[in-house]
């Protein structure tokens, strides 16, 4: 199993800051995002796909063809604005 | 010394040096930086914000702040950083956040306040909500704040 996390805006577009997917071999963000398309809102999976969100894996950062382990907690980041 | 503190209360900026100045009884010079809530959109039209909702990733954002400090400490050595960063619901002159370094001499702790705060803004997973006269507006990064980073690793 997999954790996802969806923070800011993502998560404005997910209608909600977490879900559990299934771990699926040689799976990496970007696969987890395209196997998201027509099931999760498509604002969610545009944004994902076309903007400039940046992942975490156990709240390390991680490219978006890394490869993910079953257990994993990934985090979807939109662009930082803190301070 | 690194403390880095995320939290939803307010912070006392007395308290806050005081506390610092405990961990760094040899330092010289003492930083610090106060930020607070604008009430000014980006473009400073007359429209207005009310407040502004911070989320972030908790555990992430606290490794995040820890790290960036590290960072400044090995570029520019210092004796003691703290770091208060408020999330949650903040009005319109609110402090948001709170850094401050002390070291041996002035210029390192000018120079790492600056840098820790420069990569604040860029590197740490907070998020930034403007709720005003424009309604609700997620705060993208801003092309200057990405500029201030870059004059670090440039230079």
């Amino acid at each position: 199993m997999i954790k996802v996390l969806f923070f800011a805006q993502l998560a404005e577009y997910a209608g909600r800051s977490s879900c559990e997917l299934e771990y699926q071999a040689a799976m990496t963000p970007r696969s987890m995002v395209k196997s998201m398309v027509g099931v999760v809102p498509k604002e969610l999976t545009d944004a994902l796909l076309h903007d400039v969100a940046m992942v975490a894996a156990n709240e390390v950062m991680i490219a978006w063809d890394d490869a993910l382990s079953d257990g994993d907690e990934v985090a979807f980041l939109p662009p930082f604005s803190g301070g | 010394m690194i403390a880095i503190d995320i939290r939803e209360h307010d912070f006392n900026i007395g308290d806050e040096y005081a506390e610092l100045c405990s961990q760094a009884p040899r330092a010289g010079a003492v930083v610090f930086f106060v930020g607070l809530v604008r009430d000014l959109y980006v473009d400073e039209s007359d429209d207005r914000v009310d407040h502004i909702e911070l989320s972030h990733y908790a555990g992430m954002t606290e490794t995040l702040c820890e790290s960036i400090c590290q960072q400044a400490n090995e570029r520019f050595p210092y004796d003691a950083a703290r770091v208060v960063h408020r999330v949650g619901k903040l009005a319109a002159g609110a402090q948001i956040v709170f850094v401050a370094v002390a070291s041996r001499h002035r210029e390192n702790a000018f120079q790492a306040a600056q840098y820790i705060m420069d990569y604040l803004k860029t590197n740490a997973t907070l998020w930034k909500k403007e709720v005003g006269s424009r309604g609700e507006n997620w705060v993208g990064m801003k092309e200057n704040d990405q500029q201030a980073t870059l004059r670090w690793e440039q230079s």
